[in-house]
């Protein structure tokens, strides 16, 4: 279960990194250029005064701004500490772990190699297992697995007309 | 008005609409109770769930699962001393050591007695107050709106944990999400950068689930390889409700806390963690033991319960009258209305005023519920908060799947999820308030959309944004928010 901190949702981090900032900061500055790259293919405005390219380079800009303030705090304890902070190794790779299993997960249904039930029965035991590789654990989420596989795929395709591979 | 809000009691309490708001309060309760899930994961969850429903079945039983969560949090924050939802943290204080001295009951009982005062005191605050502040918002123009939307996002920013710069970046990037796709006003395709699929622009669902839940999922997974033993449990028989005795001592804490909780949860994106922490404060400051907080106090239980609960309708107020979301939850809410081709805003009240009382109504009757749920269901409940993250997470994320996917049977709205899982873990760690990014996100559409027309109106001159009165003191305000911000805070740190 996780810890107070980690229910947040707004933000609290048991261990996060001096250079979250810096990730954000470089995050902030792609999204920045994407948008004002974007915008600057659009054509002048027609119908109004204001047009489709305004509103994100507006954004692009301001979202330049903030991230160069939320930048310079990071520079400034750098330059003071010249220390960075330890993520824990073994956290981030079950976070990447469990984000990469996702992306399998979801990408076997998009091109459909195995009907959902399968997919579902082998995902869940297989996720479970990066939080906690116990057989304990593994034997009640193959029987997860099992109810929401099959029961899902029966109730969604069925009753829903959801278009699940089957 | 009473007419209106007799009706709409009526009308909730037929079948089937109480069994959706039971089932919303139900499963609130129990998400709420279980540390790591929360209100705005298991709502998320249910949209998908609700598109075969009507709209006001659809929405009593979100309201029912908003009020459920907030009050859920308190069983495990009082059993473990691990907050269900953030709002319980205040809780958590002095509810666990009362647990641990063997009045789990006594705990309990205050907070879900004091859960119950602070809703209803919220409750007539909402009935008094939405209709008039409604027909104030009719009186608007797009340069009112687009100022008070403005106003909203400094508030947001500026009220969050944190830095205000971080606020401000989190709705920043939310509007940022929210631009791809075609422009509503001229039918120019944006910021697609040749993905067809981004035509429709990042639908609000997968963006929700992304944020909410996949990062929940990610930041549990990471964090159960350092975690250590699991919480002992503090032991609990069952709940000891409080006698008229400590309801006269424990009456003034109640509505004090209560009212602090509405007004704070008025103001956008503040959120029931603020408000409890302020009413805890103010609880503190008025004790004549102050001494006795955090080591197990009644009075901070009561505060704390009061006012997470009250600002559940605090936060609605906005959200009935103007279409802005008073904190996360709201924000989704406001998501499924127009999912359910419900147009929010200030004319809801005159479009769907039957909708808006029975919304009202079922916020009031979810309180009562709650309450009953609560005491009969404790003892289950306290079994239920022990259940294990490597159980629940891969399936929320199958749920998460299938919603995803279900919204318009295509795969992208599910790698849309897992790309704004990350954003949201990059968010959490950088320490940016998830608020104001989810509330830009879903904002932004009404601010481009007022701005156009404003500038339409006036022939392409923002010169009314400050010569029109009510939008002069929305700008002011925010200006001066903006320039309070900038005066350095003992312990503000980025």
């Amino acid at each position: 279960m996780s810890t107070p901190a980690e229910n947040l949702p707004e933000g609290g981090s048991p261990r996060p990194t001096d250079n979250a900032d810096l990730h954000l900061c470089i995050f902030t500055a792609i999204i920045a250029a994407g948008l004002y790259a974007g915008a600057s293919v659009l054509p002048p405005p027609t119908f109004d005064p204001l047009g489709s390219a305004a509103v994100p380079k507006a954004v692009a800009v301001v979202l330049a701004g903030l991230a160069l303030l939320v930048l310079m705090p990071y520079v400034r304890q750098r330059r003071q500490s010249g220390a960075t902070g330890e993520a824990s190794l073994q956290g981030a790779a079950n976070g990447a772990g469990i984000v990469l299993l996702a992306l399998l997960y979801t990408g076997v249904l998009d091109f459909r190699i195995v009907p959902f039930w399968l997919a579902t029965l082998l995902f869940i035991p297989a996720a479970g297992a990066i939080i906690r590789p116990e057989r304990s654990v593994l034997i009640v989420n193959l029987i997860i697995g099992l109810i929401l596989g099959v029961g899902g795929q029966w109730i969604f395709t069925k009753f829903f007309y959801m278009d699940l591979p089957v | 008005m009473t007419e209106a809000l007799f009706s709409a009691l009526i009308q909730v309490m037929q079948f089937p609409t109480v069994l959706w708001l039971i089932l919303g309060v139900g499963c609130g309760i129990v998400v709420g109770a279980i540390p790591g899930l929360g209100g705005g994961m298991l709502i998320s969850l249910t949209i998908p769930l609700t598109f075969g429903m009507n709209a006001t079945d659809a929405l009593v039983m979100m309201i029912g699962m908003y009020v459920g969560a907030v009050s859920g949090g308190m069983v495990s924050a009082t059993l473990l001393r691990m907050p269900g939802t953030p709002s319980a943290v205040m809780t958590t204080f002095d509810g666990h050591p009362m647990a641990a001295r063997g009045e789990a009951g006594r705990a309990l009982g205050l907070g879900v007695t004091a859960s119950l005062v602070g809703g209803l005191i919220a409750g007539v605050f909402l009935v008094v107050m939405s209709p008039p502040l409604a027909k104030l918002a009719l009186t608007f123009g797009p340069w009112e709106y687009f100022s008070m939307v403005l106003l909203a996002m400094v508030l947001i920013a500026a009220l969050s944990k944190g830095s205000m710069a971080k606020g401000l970046l989190g709705g920043a990037l939310g509007i940022a999400f929210a631009l791809p796709g075609l422009n509503e006003s001229d039918g120019q395709l944006r910021l697609t950068f040749g993905v067809d699929e981004l035509a429709d622009g990042f639908n609000l669902l997968p963006v929700l689930l992304g944020v909410f839940v996949m990062s929940q999922i990610i930041r549990d997974t990471a964090a159960a390889a350092t975690r250590g033993a699991p919480p002992i449990m503090a032991k609990f028989d069952k709940t000891k409700l409080p006698g008229l005795r400590d309801l006269r001592r424990h009456g003034g804490n109640m509505f004090r806390s209560s009212v602090i909780g509405t007004f704070v949860g008025v103001l956008p994106g503040v959120g029931a963690s603020i408000a409890s922490m302020i009413a805890y404060g103010t609880a503190r400051s008025f004790s004549k033991t102050p001494e006795k907080f955090g080591t197990g106090c009644e009075e901070g239980i009561v505060a704390s319960e009061s006012a997470n609960n009250s600002n559940v309708g605090g936060a609605l107020v906005p959200l009935i009258t103007m279409g802005i979301p008073g904190s996360p939850i709201d924000a989704i809410l406001l998501g499924a209305l127009v999912l359910h081709q419900i147009q929010p805003g200030p004319l809801l009240f005159v479009t769907n005023g039957e909708f808006v009382w029975a919304l009202m109504a079922a916020y009031l009757i979810a309180n009562v519920l709650m309450f009953a749920m609560m005491v009969l269901a404790l003892p289950a409940l306290a079994r239920i908060v022990r259940i294990k993250t490597a159980y629940l997470m891969p399936a929320i994320f199958v749920f998460c799947v299938i919603g995803a996917f279900g919204l318009s049977n295509r795969m992208f709205d599910v790698y849309v999820v897992i790309g704004f899982g990350l954003v949201g873990v990059l968010l959490e760690r950088a320490k940016v308030p998830v608020g104001p990014f989810v509330i830009g996100f879903v904002l932004a559409s009404i601010l481009e959309a007022e701005l156009r027309s404003g500038l339409q109106a006036s022939g392409g001159s923002y010169l009314p944004m400050l010569t029109r009165p009510v939008s002069l003191f929305f700008v002011l305000s925010a200006g001066v928010l903006l320039a309070l911000q900038m005066i350095p805070r003992r312990g503000d740190k980025t």
